[in-house]
């Protein structure tokens, strides 16, 4: 290509030089470079490879709207895989890399090689191929050939910070609209927020050669940021405003940029009263053939480059029009010493701008075409449907502009066609939403200014007059060429980033993809990166001709969230690592580390097993679970679920969620039971103590106690608002440690409880209150393991203290900390259910074998009237049962085999929920199964990790089946 | 036997700064969660006599008098934060003043980790992990409010113009703590 750097003119820096490299190669730009302008600067052309056709391609545009220029870049902070360039401010030691193309995007294999199938990778050609035998045979090599850059493996380093605020007034777009927008509101005293993605407020007035108020555009713009920043307005620069909301809530993200590139980013969630919406407009291409080759760019695009960065996007510059900006090219090009042809595809353009483009040196051709452009790696010429050619090496497209309307259309505003613009505009905004500028279509900048100070004064009646624009030439009138007459469709590309080409959208009408949203999803057209900033209208138009409609009809595909390609980062906010789910700690979380703890998150933070106990895991489980059976064991229950229910209706209520009778409960007296939501499925299980009358304790389990106080609110306010009944959920309150085992009752007592113990004073499934160890105490006297067992709670300050007293108190006894996986197991010894393991989403309590509790229950509760319904009694449901092995180990989650079967494949009638090898019982389970209540001693067949076991159906009791231990 | 006692953060955790912020925990709050069962009424005067502080009645209130103050949290619970001794006497009184439990009134002195942030960049921080309006017109000195911060529930209660108190459930404290030191620096600055 032949770009270069002009001799004077830009916001660049010329004083200072920056060196980055390309590919490996030095190259040098300035300070206020893009890398997009810093490589049009060196003379860059191809810098990547097209996804599916492997075609050269260069920049394009000059900011996020590029389909093209998508580099891996490395800065001093970091590296990202694809970014475009235009987004990439420069900095020295900056490193860029092309991502497509092997071994490199000028010299590319892969390129050949697609020539030759290219015919057929015609729109949807994955789904008619790439099927046999197997597509994944096929999806890594396709993956690499499309080139999305690569990871680096560290992790990402960049900074993040996270705002919320509110403000009275969002402007979005820091251009012209945006700017009249805030002149007006001064001394409105709203407190207004700016914010633009660009590193300077101005917008097109850093480009383009214009007055307002009689000075120059972007002094203008300088003068009014001051004023609004002296007012106490806040401006967000290199900020993008990504999605709009219900609310007018929005999510923004500024780049925090230094001299060694982004350092991190600031994502905002910001909620505003009002909102100005000057977003402006991308411009368009026009579709013809080889429209594509590096150093094709966007008309307003080589203005910037010219304009901004003073950089020449080549030496001799043709200018393919549609409509009047195209001459404002031209002459910026002239100013800049290139020469210039424009070729409009109008016949009567505007007079003025053809007079102004020849009077400066310019060549124009109108009522023309381009019919083919030549030059694989870099423009060389353009042959025109008149028949002429001519010689250049940088062509700009002028088709139109594409009003930036994506956040109104977030909010549901429909975009509809606007005729005069030959572009959709939201005509109907949110309330609460100005438009202003390019955005409402607007073209010429006198327009836009009178729109954004409207947009102001619509918001607060301001003093302030609206400032008057000087341009010599407007952006002028447009007539609509959505594709060119001559050339073949089939090297006219629509959608540059993803390859659609003209001949696609055809293809697609012709299948009967008529629908704009299947015209996306079938040829892909607006579904990359760049989200169709400059194909999608192109796309719908030559549908709307291919299917004889206007294009209004056609419509526009759905715009959503985010407005531009944003990191993962970003978005997941700080649930990231550790924040992604906060970690909870127990009360003596030192003291289980101390000893060896094997923790994992169950929620909490809880030990699996401790290094104490045993050199691995199955021989510290083991020695825990004899140490309960045989001596004692102490176990860290502080997660266990604590909501207080009081009040005069106490009983009542708490009885409507139970499905045991719990208006029998004594005070001092504990019951376990299930919960149901109003299906009759139990979500829930735990014991009630009865306090007092009227106060209770429910103890749901540690994964549900904010659920379940949750719940109870839920009923009493939306459902009973008359019942006298407070909860309080005070789980954190309080520690809890369990003793279990024969000797349990031995280290109560040497706790220094003042009440009695003994065995007949303080029974199986009761409570009691006083102190331990001189602090206050709740005593609960239930089973989890079905041994002898206390659960001893006290405030959580003493939580590590009672954990070490304990295991003092029962070290001559053979006290072991116990884990999570030993107290399960032990509890399965036992029979007793794991809510979430023995109960999937559609057990009830008759299936867990409480049909006599349910039944014996006169009172309403949660759930009664569904557990009456036939489906849920019928027989042949999945119940709970033991399960021992006849032949072959019974493994968790194991298929049981209906009957008849002994292979798979096979129809199942349950599966294994709970399983594990005790050194008290041997191998052991739980499973659902089909009848299972009316299969007992039945030998059934499990499949499970590629093996068929024998088991026979028992009762899930294992251990104690006369509960004797449990009453000692 | 005696147990010892061990704040939320542990004996080893000592003021620290965060930027110009002061982060300390506050050992030595006492704290009753009071509850109760209908609107109260005639009886919120008894309540407030009996818990000698008064009830707020409006959402953000607090109410101080000596070392109590009382925080609303919703239009039937509140949170009276007390010396730590008084906890027990609070729960007793209230338990005689409403012997049918009308009023519940739960030890709360262990359910939370109290922290102060004292200084000017401790608006700032707090905007980075909650949409809670921190400024002096969504929440004025004196005023305290449940929200979420950093993904988890708090009550943060701003006690002067930099000066603040946030209360989080005690088993998320250590997560809070790392989550307020990992946070970026640049404060002031938008």
């Amino acid at each position: 290509m032949s770009g270069f750097r002009l001799n004077k003119g830009g916001r660049i820096d010329r004083t200072r030089t920056l060196s980055f490299t390309f590919n490996g190669t030095r190259m040098q730009g300035h300070p206020g470079d893009t890398l997009a302008s810093a490589l049009v600067a060196n003379g860059v052309g191809t810098l990547a490879r097209s996804f599916k056709y492997h075609r050269p391609r260069g920049i394009y545009a000059a900011g996020v709207e590029d389909p093209n220029a998508m580099l891996a870049i490395r800065d001093g902070h970091g590296v990202e895989p694809g970014l475009r360039a235009g987004q990439v401010a420069l900095v020295d030691g900056l490193e860029a890399r092309s991502i497509t193309g092997w071994p490199s995007a000028r010299f590319d294999v892969l390129a050949a090689g697609t020539k030759l199938v290219a015919p057929f990778m015609t729109a949807g050609f994955y789904y008619k191929t790439l099927k046999w035998p197997n597509w994944s045979w096929y999806e890594e090599a396709v993956r690499k050939a499309a080139g999305f850059g690569a990871l680096d493996g560290d992790a990402d380093s960049r900074q993040r910070e996270y705002r919320h605020d509110t403000c009275d007034v969002l402007v979005i777009g820091a251009g012209p609209a945006g700017l009249a927008a805030v002149r007006a509101l001064q001394g409105s005293g709203h407190r207004v927020v700016l914010a633009d993605h660009a590193p300077a407020a101005g917008g097109a007035l850093r480009w383009e050669e214009t007055k307002v108020d009689g000075a120059q555009g972007m002094s203008w713009a300088a003068d009014t940021v001051a004023a609004f920043q002296a007012e106490g307005g806040q401006l967000l620069l290199n900020t993008f405003v990504t999605g709009a909301y219900e609310g007018n809530f929005f999510t923004l993200v500024e780049s925090r940029t230094d001299n060694k590139g982004l350092v991190g980013e600031r994502i905002w969630k910001l909620r505003a009263d009002q909102v100005v919406l000057a977003t402006g407009a991308v411009d368009r291409p026009l579709v013809f053939q080889n429209n594509d080759r590096p150093g094709t760019f966007l008309s307003a695009a080589a203005r910037q480059f010219m304009g901004e960065y003073g950089v020449a996007p080549g030496q001799s510059l043709g200018i393919f029009a549609n409509n009047d900006s195209g001459y404002l090219t031209a002459l910026a090009a002239r100013r800049a010493g290139l020469e210039a042809t424009v070729i409009d595809s109008r016949t009567h353009p505007s007079e003025p701008h053809v007079e102004a483009a020849r009077a400066v040196g310019a060549t124009v051709v109108t009522g023309a075409e381009i019919a083919d452009v030549s030059g694989a790696r870099a423009v060389k010429a353009l042959r025109l449907s008149n028949g002429q050619t001519i010689a250049c090496d940088a062509l700009a497209m002028a088709g139109g502009a594409t009003p930036i309307i994506h956040l109104a259309a977030h909010r549901g505003a429909k975009p509809t066609y606007d005729a005069s613009a030959a572009a959709f505009t939201c005509a109907l905004l949110p309330a609460g939403w100005h438009g202003a500028g390019a955005a409402t279509g607007a073209r010429d900048l006198g327009a836009v200014l009178a729109q954004g100070h409207a947009a102001g004064q619509a918001i607060t009646a301001s003093k302030v007059t609206a400032p008057v624009a000087e341009v010599a030439l407007s952006m002028g009138d447009i007539e609509p060429m959505w594709q060119a007459r001559q050339g073949s469709p089939k090297k006219m590309f629509v959608d540059l980033q993803n390859d659609v080409k003209a001949s696609d959208v055809a293809l697609a009408a012709r299948e009967n993809y008529t629908s704009v949203e299947h015209l996306k999803r079938y040829t892909t057209l607006g579904m990359g990166t760049d989200q169709g900033r400059t194909s999608n209208i192109n796309g719908l138009a030559i549908l709307a001709a291919q299917t004889g409609r206007e294009v209004g009809t056609v419509g526009t595909t759905t715009f959503r969230p985010p407005y531009t390609a944003t990191r993962m980062g970003a978005i997941s906010h700080h649930r990231q690592q550790d924040g992604y789910m906060p970690r909870r700690l127990m009360p003596a979380h030192d003291d289980h580390a101390a000893h060896g703890a094997d923790f994992e998150d169950f929620g909490w933070q809880r030990p699996d097993w401790y290094a104490d106990n045993g050199t691995n895991r199955e021989a510290a489980i083991a020695v825990e679970m004899m140490a309960v059976r045989s001596a004692v064991g102490v176990f860290d229950a502080s997660p266990l679920g604590k909501v207080e229910v009081a009040g005069p209706d106490a009983r009542v209520f708490i009885n409507k969620f139970y499905v045991s009778n719990l208006m029998t409960l004594k005070p001092g007296r504990i019951r376990y039971s299930v919960m149901c939501h109003d299906d009759g499925i139990i979500f829930d299980d735990g014991v009630v103590a009865c306090i007092d009358d009227n106060l209770f304790l429910a103890g749901p389990t540690s994964g549900n106690a904010e659920v379940v106080a949750a719940w109870f609110e839920q009923w009493r306010q939306t459902e009973w608002p008359d019942t006298r009944v407070a909860i309080a959920p005070v789980t954190s309150n309080w520690a809890a440690v369990a003793l279990a085992g024969p000797d349990a009752r031995k280290v109560l007592e040497r706790l220094e409880p003042d009440f009695d113990v003994a065995g007949d004073a303080f029974a199986h499934m009761q409570y009691r209150e006083g102190t331990i160890a001189g602090v206050p105490a709740r005593v609960a006297r239930v089973s989890f393991t079905g041994e002898l067992q206390y659960e001893i709670a006290v405030p959580a300050r003493f939580g590590q203290a009672l954990m070490q007293a304990a295991m003092v108190a029962g070290a001559d006894l053979g006290a072991k900390r116990i884990g999570m996986e030993a107290w399960l197991r032990l509890r399965l010894e036992k029979g007793y259910l794991h809510l979430g393991a023995d109960t999937n989403g559609r057990t009830t309590p008759l299936d867990i074998g409480m049909g006599g509790v349910v039944a014996k229950k006169q009172a309403d509760f949660i759930g009664k009237r569904a557990l009456s319904l036939p489906y849920n009694a019928s027989k042949g449901r999945e119940e709970l049962v033991g399960l021992k092995p006849v032949a072959g180990a019974i493994r968790i989650g194991g298929r049981i085999l209906a009957k008849g079967h002994d292979t798979v494949p096979a129809p199942s009638i349950g599966n294994v929920t709970s399983a594990c090898d005790s050194p008290s019982a041997g191998n052991i389970a739980m499973a659902l199964v089909e009848g299972g209540s009316g299969r007992m001693g039945e030998t059934i067949k499990i499949y499970a990790e590629g093996q068929i076991s024998e088991a026979e159906i028992c009762s899930p009791v294992f251990v104690d089946p006369k509960n004797e231990r449990l009453h000692a | 036997m005696k147990l010892e006692a061990l704040s939320p953060l542990g004996a080893q955790f000592a003021p620290r700064q965060i930027g110009d912020v002061t982060l300390a925990e506050m050992r030595d709050n006492g704290a009753v969660l009071v509850t109760a069962t209908g609107p109260l009424s005639g009886d919120l005067t008894r309540l407030s006599k009996t818990l000698a502080v008064d009830l707020p009645r409006v959402h953000g209130a607090t109410a101080t008098d000596q070392d109590r103050r009382a925080i609303w949290l919703t239009p039937r619970s509140w949170i009276v934060t007390c010396a730590h001794g008084d906890e027990k006497l609070l729960v007793d009184n209230v338990a005689l003043a409403f012997p049918d439990h009308t009023v519940l009134a739960s030890p709360y002195s262990d359910a939370l980790c109290w922290l102060s942030l004292d200084g000017g960049g401790a608006e700032d921080l707090l905007r980075q992990g909650s949409f809670l309006s921190f400024s002096t017109s969504g929440l004025p000195v004196g005023h305290a409010k449940r929200t979420l911060v950093a993904g988890i529930p708090a009550v943060v209660q701003r006690r002067g113009e930099t000066a603040w108190t946030i209360a989080v459930e005690r088993s998320r404290a250590h997560f809070f703590v790392d989550w307020l030191n990992s946070l970026t620096h640049s404060f002031g600055d938008t």
